[in-house]
Parts: C-alpha cells; structure tokens; sequence
C-alpha cells in the first residue's frame, strides 16, 4: 500500500499579512516547472542576502508536486528585495538531497532562473523587487 | 542539511565574484579557419566534425588474413561531434563521444558507431545549440555548469566490465550502453550514493576482473577511489581530501597499492568563477612539483606521499612492486602541459598540431622505504601506453605504444608507427605505418587459452587521409616489425578518437 503523501495538494498559498493593508504589499504568484509527479515542491522565500546565506526564510510553501505548472502564491509581501529557492522533494525527506560532493541530486531552481557555477547563485543574481503591483515568477527546476 | 555544503561552496565562489559568463569574449566562430586549413592540410581531417548521426557496416573490406581465433569486440571512443549549431569547438577534448564497435565474427569484420546520448548531447542536440560551456571552449550565450554532470561528454574511453559496456569521461558518470546495438542506457551510478559523483576515464582492471578508479572533484578538493568487484558491484567507496588539485588523467595500480600522481597543473577555483572555462582555470605552478598519493588497496588508506620533479602525463602503461620496497611504472611524460592549452587547441581552428611539450616514454622507479623516486627516459616520443591486460598490476616485461619517428616525407604530425618497449633491455620494436596513415591507440589482446605476454595480438585504428578512411589493423604482437597480418577498412572516416577495449566472445 503506498504512504500517503505528506505534501497536500492544490494551490500552495502563503499569507504573509504582516502589514496592515495598505496598499503596500502585493501578490508573487510563482509557476515551477520541471519536476515529476512524485513527492513534494518546497519553496522558499528570501527578503535578504544574510537570510539567504543562513536560510532563514521569509516565508515558505511545501506543496505535493502534482502536475507542472505548479502554483504557488506568496500573498500581501511588503514591499523590498526578494529572493525564492525551490527544489522538488522528490523522496518526501525534507531535504535537497546531494552526493557526496554536496551536488544536488534532485531537481532545483531559483527566482529569475540564474544558475551558479558547481554551486547555487548569489542573491544578487536571483533577487527581484516587490513594490505594490502582483507579481508573476516562472522558475524551472532542473 | 546538505543544502549548506552546497550554499557554502556557492558562497565562496560569490565571495570572489562568481558567474558572469558575458564576462570574457566569447568563443569565435572557428569553422571557417578550420575549413581553409582542411583544403591544405587534409590530416586535419581527423578533427572534422562526424559526417552522420551514426554508422553502420556489416562487412569491412579485410586486406591480409585476419587469425582464426581472435573473436569478439574492439570498442572504442573518442569525440565526433566538434561543431554544434554553428559553433565549433576550440578544444579537441570539447566534442561529444561517439562510440565505435569493430565486431570480429566468423563473418569478417563488421562496423558500428553511435553516439553517448549524454545528458548534454541530446538537449544541445534538441535545441540545435550548445547550451552549457565545454572543457576548454566558452560558446557565445551558452551557461557555465551547475555541475559537472552537466557537461559530461562521455567522450573518451569504451569499457566493457562485468556484461556491461561503459561510455567514460574525465570528471562525471559512466553511462552504460547496450553491448550489442551501442544505444545508451542511461547514467550507471554504482549505487545511488555514486550518483553524479567523477568516475575517470581510466579504470584499471586487474587479473580477476576487479576494477579500481580514481575520480576528481577540483572545486572540492576531493579525490574518490572506487573498488569494484568483478561482478560489477561496489564493493569501497572512498572520499579523501587532497591539500591541491591538479588534472589527473590516469592512475596506477599494483597488486597492494594504488597511486595516483597529481601533476603542478592545478585547478584555480577563483578563475573558473571569474569565467574561465574548466581548462583554462587550471594554471601550470613548476614550484608546486609532482605530488604522488600511494594508497593501501586493503583500506584505501594513504601509504607515503612522495615528490617528483614538476611534468605531466596523460597516460601511464603499467606499475608493479618488485618486492623490495619499489614501485616501477611507465609513463608518457611530458616535461609541462603546455600541450593542452597549446596543440590540442590550435587543431580545432588548423593551427600547430605539435605546440606544446610532448611525451616520452619515461621509467618512473619510487624507492617506498627510502622515500626517494628517479625517473629514467626511454627514448621516443610516443602515448597510449598498454600492456597485457593479464598482467595489470603485475610485473610487466613489455609496453606497447604509439609514436612519432622523425620523418621527412611525413604528410601529418601525428603518430606514424606502433612499437614494443623491452622494459628490461631498452629495446624497441617498431612498425612505421605508410605516411598517410594517422595512428590511434593499438592494444594487446592476448591469444585465448595463451599464457605468456609475448602471445597475443596487438590491434588499432589509423585514419588513412589518401583513402579517406578509418582503418583497423591486427599484427601479431611479437613481430610487430613485420607489419600487420590484417587491415579492415571501413567504407568512410571517422573523427580520430582516444581509448577503447577488447571484449573476447565467451565460448
């Protein structure tokens, strides 16, 4: 008998809500492509460079990885410089599994879909601004 | 987490100011050269890009008697595909593998070359483009790679182990293919652990059909060993983290250690992030001298650690201990790697094929109890050392290689004969091919139910630019002076191409 998943599906929403709303937060709607139906997405969201380096989140999103594209919205995000990281949780253990090297072993992609060389990019290169009007993300994991 | 390693590595590469790959120029369109210099030299043939998707001939024209019992398969590799959408490649290295199947029957002599459907090979393929950075080439918009997996070109050598044939490359996965029909099946990974993780070219296979490889993760530091049994299956997996790392090519083994020899090319982290491609962030440090690993074969355990001379080397022959404390070895030693960066690539666009310093048959002696190593040159300029493959790891009497005499009514500056080295008394045996012949690696395979090293075949490819075809030739290996006993011919040319493999048809 197979073990239920323990990603929900549907459309995987973050509120975020932490400002009154004043017209100062606005919607990242974000569509990951690139995985199989197997496991989970985790999406993460960065609001800066330290948070990135030490993976303290702004906020995050696991949802079953169900068909692609996949939605994901972060919702009511104050304005600022931003940064998402996703990887498909493909064995359901939390985690980005790497070899022995530390090279990712399965699939994972980053907001404007910037690549590293052996090895993830900086914030810089992966960031984007939030200002008051919706936003919309492609990212292909890989 | 893992993900940290993973970020931590990044972040040193950020530090020093990672990922611009509009940062340096770009390569420039090559074909053009290339072609004008074709019209004039036709030896540059050999670096021409494959003219079909695959190959295919059921019976090769045979001159000479092929022997009775030599029957089974000579698989070989090498790059073909050297121009894709409309760059070509300016490295040789760059090209993506195609593996070639010489079928040795009752029937004569049969063809067969397919492509390595590499992870590379059919996106770049599929989008018309190169898409990720080669070895030693940058193509215009192409992106620096995640990982090394993402340019693995299965490229340079054809192994058949334990039922299976394996496509190898320098620094990723072997990637099996069907031993019958060349299609491949994928990415082997020894277990799921091995996944992604370098497996070199250059496995060493001893007597009983247990396999060792070695396999170098520079942007790491890292060295893997590999224990392979006989069967296939992994039985040791060892990671061991290196002071530096420069390009290991080729290692050694010997019946109770296994040695690897770290040149002074080394990998410098910070100019690959700066964009550089992977050749071009190794830089040549003579100071550094010539580091050689002895490992325990029993734990993978360092043994010593000993020093040479600065030099490089491509290819090693065969090591064994005679007993009293030494390690011997032969080795095609080049005095620097100027080659690579040099001859290597000037052939992509026409240029200087010989640039660079090139190899010698050299005796490497490391004395293990006194710490001490001497190094003795041979004589000739000669690669693709082999030896019995019975005797890998054994005291060897004889090596086999390729070389370059000096020749005034030469047509290429390529190797022009096949030899045999007397490792006892300095003697050479040598077969100079005609001068339109281009020669490639020649193996031993020896003669079924034969014990001594002397009995045997010696078989390798040519490219014969008069004719414009690639040939496969058989001599028998203790009259190699003689010339060949057989040549097949095949009907059409291919890329000149690196290693390859015998597989004896069972029964």
């Amino acid at each position: 008998m197979r073990t239920p998943s323990k990603y929900t599906a549907g459309i995987g929403i973050l509120a975020c809500a932490l400002l009154p709303r004043l017209g100062l937060a606005a919607d990242i709607e974000v569509l990951l492509n690139g995985f199989t139906a197997t496991g989970g997405l985790q999406v993460a969201l960065y609001d800066s460079e330290v948070g990135y380096q030490s993976e303290k989140m702004f906020g995050g999103v696991q949802i079953r990885a169900h068909a692609n594209p996949l939605r994901v919205i972060f919702a009511d995000i104050p304005p600022g410089q931003y940064a998402i990281a996703a990887f498909h949780d493909k064995n359901e253990n939390a985690t980005l599994d790497a070899n022995m090297l530390g090279i990712p072993t399965e699939a994972y992609g980053f907001s404007t879909n910037a690549r590293g060389t052996f090895g993830p990019p900086g914030f810089e290169a992966i960031s984007f601004m939030v200002e008051s009007t919706p936003l919309t993300l492609d990212i292909e994991l890989k | 987490m893992r993900r940290r390693d993973f970020l931590q590595s990044a972040l040193a590469l950020t530090a020093v100011g990672l990922i611009n790959p509009g940062r340096l120029p770009a390569a420039a369109n090559q074909t053009a050269p290339f072609h004008t210099a074709l019209a004039e030299q036709p030896w540059l043939l050999g670096f021409d890009t494959a003219v079909a998707q695959s190959f295919d001939t059921p019976q090769l024209t045979i001159e000479g008697a092929l022997p009775p019992p030599l029957r089974g398969t000579f698989y070989r590799n090498g790059p073909a595909k050297h121009v894709v959408g409309a760059l070509r490649y300016q490295h040789w290295f760059d090209g993506d593998g195609m593996v070639q199947a010489f079928r040795f029957s009752d029937a004569g002599v049969a063809h067969s070359g397919r492509f390595v459907q590499t992870d590379k090979y059919r996106r770049e393929t599929q989008a018309g483009k190169p898409l990720v950075w080669g070895f030693g080439t940058i193509p215009p918009s192409a992106q620096p790679p995640r990982s090394p997996a993402e340019i693995n070109a299965a490229n340079i050598n054809a192994l058949p182990h334990a039922g299976r044939l394996l496509a190898l490359w320098e620094a990723g996965d072997a990637y099996a293919l069907d031993p019958d029909t060349l299609e491949t099946q994928g990415a082997y990974y020894w277990s799921e652990e091995t996944a992604g993780l370098p497996f070199s070219a250059h496995p060493r296979i001893e007597p009983d059909g247990a396999l060792w490889n070695f396999g170098l993760a520079p942007f790491r530091n890292m060295l893997l060993l590999y224990h392979i049994s006989p069967q296939g299956h992994l039985k040791q997996l060892e990671a061991v983290q290196l002071e530096k790392s420069g390009m290991v090519h080729d290692f050694l083994v010997t019946e109770r250690h296994l040695i690897i020899v770290i040149p002074p090319l080394l990998f410098d982290r910070e100019r690959i992030a700066a964009g550089h491609s992977f050749l071009d962030s190794h830089v040549w440090r003579p100071e550094q001298g010539t580091q050689v690993l002895v490992f325990n074969k029993s734990d993978l355990s360092v043994y010593r650690t000993l020093e040479l001379p600065p030099s490089f080397t491509f290819h090693y022959g065969n090591a064994w201990e005679d007993g009293n404390g030494t390690i011997r070895f032969d080795a095609c030693r080049r005095h620097d790697a100027s080659a690579l960066f040099g001859g290597l690539r000037n052939v992509m666009r026409g240029g200087d094929f010989n640039q660079g310093a090139s190899p010698h048959c050299t005796l490497i002696s490391l004395d293990i109890r006194k710490g001490t190593a001497q190094e003795d040159a041979l004589g000739g300029e000669t690669e693709f050392p082999r030896v019995d493959p019975r005797l890998s790891g054994r005291r060897n009497r004889f090596v086999y290689a390729v070389l370059r005499l000096p020749d005034n009514s030469s047509v290429h500056p390529l190797f022009n004969a096949v030899g045999r080295y007397d490792m006892e008394s300095s003697r050479r045996e040598i077969f100079q091919y005609p001068a339109e012949v281009c020669v490639e690696e020649h193996i031993f395979i020896p003669r079924p139910g034969s014990t001594a090293e002397t009995d045997g075949w010696l078989m390798g490819t040519g490219l014969d630019i008069k004719r414009k075809c690639t040939q496969v030739a058989v001599f028998d290996a203790d009259h190699i002076a003689d010339g060949p006993l057989a040549i097949a011919r095949l009907p059409y040319w291919l890329p000149l191409g690196f290693h390859g493999n015998f597989a004896a048809s069972s029964g």
